[in-house]
């Protein structure tokens, strides 16, 4: 196997050095530098992003809307440049023989279906040339309305389920227990999956550090190995500015009384506060961010209270215009109330009536990690990541009691990925390499390896016609228990029939490999009992989808508009399964097989002049085809719509989300848990009244004043857990 | 056409919006009491035979099975598993569709299997015949339930 590896690993310096005049050749080098300015109102446009088509050179516009690309080897080059609404300008440089300067006019769009996006494919490219659906959230977009939580962010995203740090992709997920995820995700390419259950981690890294959200749905197996099944979210953190630079954003909110005496277990009103605070400077090559940030939820129930303390650094070193690194640090602690579930419907707000309220659940989290990017030549460049995720988590039972929980996890994660451009050929390809080590009373002690190799071409026959072949292989060893090896092959198709529509069709197959908890949890808590299953193999998932992309901006109504059909078979689907002996005793299995069909559309229309209206409907069907019935914990119909509208320095935020009623859930959790067949559709209303300051204190400021689930709907998110109540909040950001 | 959008929006918001969950407004009854294990430790069944122990208060007699009655919810039952190896324990069970007729309460082990459940102890004023209790609105009830694990009780199912 090591040799296979090894072999691979060759290949790859082989096809770069031969890709890779740079190596051997001494040229003369040059320099474009510009101007990036609206053209409607002469201002800067500060963080357009510049870059050079099919090669790895690239910036990004500082806060004078100036940006240089150093170090150019005489060619033939095509600029693009493109901001987050604003038209994407391409221009055509012949022959580059000397330095350049350019002044570069970028048109406001309606629209923003030229969004850049670096996940779909491993590298920066247009969003209408990637064969899968993705979507990309800017930090503008969700920094006033988020609470400073990933969770409310991604919540904003047509055709995801998020609840409790869990996150579902088109029906991908069901109740996990928390136990593994089918999605992966990644801050700039770094997993933050934790190394014992395999879950994310919401507030682990801050919002206001997250330049934008990066979500690409279906199979990523094929790039980013196990995890990726159900799709792949990426936080990419902003980039680090080389003068000073601070912000301070604040989230203040209160929790109105419930609607019903019965819920009512306090006598006052229960408060969240969020502050992320930090600064970035540079002098030279070297740059650096940092900040920190504190939250304390007292929550909507009876002991569901939680506080968090954090802080994240990021630091960059540029060698030289071709290579730089970037390392960082980021901490997280967090100590919280162990809720599991409710008493009953009549006590929706209070813990179960065993549960020991004195005991805490701490959990610590720290990343170290570096990235270093070097252009090799004008058509190649390389990236390494090597990261060490260290979770920890334990309750404050002692630690001979049968609910004491306890686990420490360490994840090495390696990967080198080569990209290279050839004619019309990219070719994109990469080992990676983690290592997970768990030392845990309820895990035991445990280790993970996973090797991998992937190669993906893209290939563009014509201007207008895109193809992706793509394959990667992994191989799965894990400690007293069975190895795996898995092949994610992966075909897209993306065609521009003209400057509006864009047609995708896209196959491929998806994996995961169980996490540690899954196979090796041995734990109780709380009146379930978990049991370990040594024989748990990967899940695996073959699925595909077609879909076009349009949009009209002459039409009586401008609109854009994204269709996708789409239908996943898994196969040996891990899930959680209760014991025919015990129904307080679950088992993670690979119980069942299933078929997930169904259709996202997504529709936005400009009404009148800065007032838009947003649509996006996902409709699934999950099939059980073990037990020929619905899958567990599925909503077959979700939609989600907004209105939004800007006047002056004023923008109004109206958003509705909607889900059908679960349908299937486990007949044994209702002997454990009391009314947990009382389940509803969700109806939830937020809105935000956002104040744009700049223009009366000189320095970018801006409140808001948001309501959060505004008709106090009530609903339950899983079974026993009631969603969050009505909350209202203030918050302000504040950059100078 | 763009008025009737908005108005189509919100109209979507504010209609098709209950209030979501609600509690029950119904007075809970509850039904009490201590159940009493003659045998001395030593003669419980063996620890891996004893899986789970419930009180269980069936709507019907004979029920069918535990898990079927449940499931339909024709029985009341202890939300957690009795205590193992004890002299006595406490139970509370919580009816809130009172009034109803318990037609047999009893100590249940399951034994084995999902379905492999056995009485071992009866709510009864003579050996092996039933007593029903009458549950009314609102009200609670004591009842002491007596288990011989080396004499049960006439096994319904």
């Amino acid at each position: 196997m090591m040799n296979l590896f090894k072999l691979y690993f060759l290949s790859l310096i082989l096809v770069f050095i031969l890709n890779n005049n740079a190596l051997f050749c001494k040229q003369n080098k040059y320099t474009i530098s510009g101007n990036i300015v609206d053209s409607t109102n002469a201002q800067n446009i500060s963080g357009a992003t510049v870059r050079l088509d099919r090669t790895g050179f690239g910036a990004i516009a500082n806060r004078n809307g100036e940006f240089t690309l150093s170090q150019l080897p005489q060619g033939n080059y095509t600029l693009i440049c493109s901001m987050i609404g604003y038209e994407t300008k391409k221009i055509s440089l012949a022959n580059l023989d000397s330095n350049i300067h350019l002044m570069i006019l970028l048109n406001p769009k309606i629209f923003k279906t030229e969004d850049i996006i670096i996940s779909a494919n491993r590298r920066l490219q247009n969003i209408q040339e990637v064969t899968s659906s993705s979507l990309v959230l800017s930090q503008n977009e969700f920094i006033n309305n988020s609470q400073l939580n990933f969770e409310q962010v991604l919540k904003k995203v047509p055709g995801l389920e998020v609840y409790d740090e869990n996150v579902s992709i088109r029906g991908s997920d069901g109740f996990d227990f928390g136990l593994g995820t089918r999605t992966l995700m990644m801050i700039d390419g770094i997993p933050l999956l934790s190394g014992d259950n395999g879950d994310m981690k919401f507030d682990f890294v801050p919002v206001t550090e997250i330049e934008r959200v990066e979500v690409v749905k279906g199979e990523g197996s094929a790039l980013y190995g196990t995890s990726a099944i159900g799709g792949v979210i990426n936080l990419v953190s902003s980039d680090i500015k080389t003068d000073w630079h601070c912000f301070v954003s604040t989230f203040s909110g209160i929790y109105t009384k419930p609607r019903y005496q019965e819920w009512d277990y306090s006598n006052s009103l229960t408060t969240k506060n969020t502050i992320q605070a930090g600064f970035s400077n540079g002098s030279g090559k070297f740059s650096a961010i940092l900040s920190g940030n504190v939250s304390k939820d007292e929550g909507y129930r009876s002991y569901n209270d939680s506080k968090d303390f954090g802080l994240f650094a990021k630091m960059k070193y540029a060698f030289s215009e071709a290579s730089d690194l970037n390392m960082y640090i980021i901490q997280n602690a967090t100590n919280q109330a162990d809720w599991v579930y409710w008493n009953s419907l009549d006590s929706a707000t209070k813990p179960h009536a065993n549960t020991n309220t004195s005991i805490r659940l701490q959990s610590n989290k720290a990343l170290v990690a570096l990235l270093y990017n070097q252009i090799l030549s004008n058509n190649t460049f390389l990236n390494f990541k090597s990261s060490l995720f260290y979770t920890q988590f334990y309750n404050t039972y002692p630690t001979n009691a049968a609910d004491y929980r306890q686990s420490d996890a360490f994840q090495n994660f390696n990967d080198m990925q080569i990209t290279t451009s050839f004619g019309n050929y990219t070719l994109t390809s990469g080992l990676s390499f983690s290592n997970n080590n768990v030392n845990s009373l309820s895990y035991g002690l445990r280790n993970q390896k996973i090797f991998a190799m992937y190669s993906q071409i893209e290939s563009k026959f014509n201007s207008n016609l895109i193809t992706t072949l793509g394959l990667r292989y992994d191989y799965e060893k894990v400690l007293t228990a069975n190895s795996n090896a898995e092949f994610s092959p992966k075909f897209g198709l993306n065609y521009k029939v003209n400057d509006n529509l864009n047609l995708r069709a896209s196959v491929g197959k998806g994996f995961r490999a169980p996490s540690i908890s899954e196979r090796f949890a041995n734990i109780s808590y709380q009146g379930f009992s978990v049991q370990e299953n040594l024989n748990l193999k990967p899940e695996t998932s073959i699925g595909g989808e077609v879909g076009f992309s349009y949009h009209n901006e002459d039409f009586f109504l401008p609109f854009e508009t994204d269709v996708s059909g789409f239908i996943n078979n898994f196969q040996n689907l891990i899930e959680a399964t209760f014991s025919s002996q015990d129904y307080s005793v679950i088992m993670f299995q690979n119980a069942t097989s299933a078929r997930i069909t169904g259709v996202d559309l997504s529709l936005n229309f400009l009404l009148q002049k800065n007032l838009f209206l947003n649509i996006a409907t996902t409709y699934i069907d999950p099939i059980d085809l073990t037990l020929h019935q619905t899958l567990k914990y599925r909503s077959k119909f979700s939609a989600k719509t907004s209105i939004d509208y800007s006047y002056s320095i004023f923008s109004f935020d109206l958003s509705y989300r909607y889900s059908s009623k679960v349908e299937n859930i486990d007949e044994q959790i209702m002997l454990q848990i009391k009314d947990a067949q009382s389940r509803v559709p969700i109806h939830v209303v937020d809105c935000s009244l956002s104040a744009n300051l700049a223009k009366f204190v000189n320095t970018n400021l801006q409140v808001s004043f948001n309501v959060y689930n505004l008709l106090d709907y009530y609903y339950t998110y899983m079974p026993g857990n009631l969603g969050p109540t009505r909350l209202l909040g203030l918050s302000l950001n504040w950059k100078i | 056409m763009k008025n009737y959008l908005i108005f189509f929006l919100i109209l979507m918001f504010f209609t098709s919006c209950d209030s979501g969950l609600k509690p029950e407004i119904s007075q809970t009854s509850y039904v009490n009491g201590v159940i009493h294990y003659i045998n001395p430790i030593k003669d419980w069944p063996p620890a891996d035979s004893l899986k789970d122990l419930r009180v269980v208060a069936f709507k019907h007699f004979p029920p069918t099975n535990v898990v079927q009655e449940v499931l339909q919810g024709n029985a009341y039952y202890t939300m957690q598993t009795l205590p193992f190896f004890v002299d006595s324990s406490n139970f509370s069970l919580e009816i809130k569709d009172a009034p109803v007729e318990l037609k047999y309460i009893a100590v249940v082990q399951q034994f084995g299997g999902l379905l492999d459940w056995r009485v071992v102890g009866l709510y009864s004023q003579t050996k092996d015949s039933a007593t029903y209790l009458l549950v009314e609105n609102g009200k609670t009830y004591f009842i002491d339930i007596t288990v011989d694990f080396n004499n049960l009780p006439k096994q319904p199912f």
